[in-house]
């Protein structure tokens, strides 16, 4: 498991949408800080906050989550 | 672009909680000075010093109950302060806390085996790191 980490797609998806962090934590019902720090790698979010933010873009939670193996 | 309401009372949430660490430090801080050294003057100093801290934590933990008092009825504004990222952070604080109390009173027994320490001040001590310390872990994990 170690050699895996999460890559995410949110600040794309965002930059798609043309929405902030904050107005995507509004939608998703967290705080700006949170999805900060998903979004940067820091923090890897619960199942279930990782499917809302997955539906609220409309894509798969495998097309907004992957992981990917260290090198 | 207009700041959310969450956004603007995780800020309040933190600097209630910023005030609240150094209010703390400041009033038990001085409590244990004054134990510690018996000079007059120092004791003088210490008492107004120590009474400003009590005040800063006293209003800045009053504000900060009143604050989660408000959020009880709206479970939306809630749930979002009080997201899984919040909820790991608390544990986190929690943990750094009481790993300090271990840490400060295993010290302090061993301190004892060689020294004469009050045993009012070892509970001081305890209570003051163990508290500081949470605090703290709890500010540094919240940063923005």
């Amino acid at each position: 498991m170690g050699n895996f980490e999460l890559s995410n797609q949110i600040k794309v998806q965002r930059a798609i949408r043309n929405i902030t962090q904050e107005e995507l934590a509004t939608h998703i019902g967290v705080t700006r800080k949170t999805i900060n720090t998903i979004e940067t790698g820091k923090y890897v979010p619960s199942t279930i906050l990782a499917i809302r933010m997955a539906r609220f873009f409309g894509i798969s939670v495998e097309e907004l989550f992957t992981l990917v193996e260290k090198e | 672009m207009e700041t959310s309401l969450i956004e603007r009372l995780d800020k309040l949430r933190y600097n209630l909680l910023k005030w609240c660490t150094i209010g703390w430090g400041i009033w038990f801080g001085t409590f244990i000075l004054k134990d510690l050294i018996n000079s007059p003057a120092i004791i003088g100093g210490a008492t107004w010093i120590g009474l400003l801290g009590w005040l800063i934590f006293i209003i800045n933990l009053i504000k900060f109950l009143k604050l989660r008092r408000e959020l009880r009825w709206d479970t939306k504004v809630k749930e979002a302060l009080d997201d899984e990222l919040q909820q790991l952070n608390w544990f986190k604080s929690s943990e750094i806390g009481y790993s300090s109390v271990i840490a400060v009173t295993a010290l302090l027994f061993g301190l004892s085996q060689f020294i004469s320490i009050p045993a009012n001040l070892v509970t001081e001590i305890i209570l003051y790191i163990g508290v500081l310390s949470g605090l703290i872990a709890s500010l540094f994990y919240n940063r923005d």
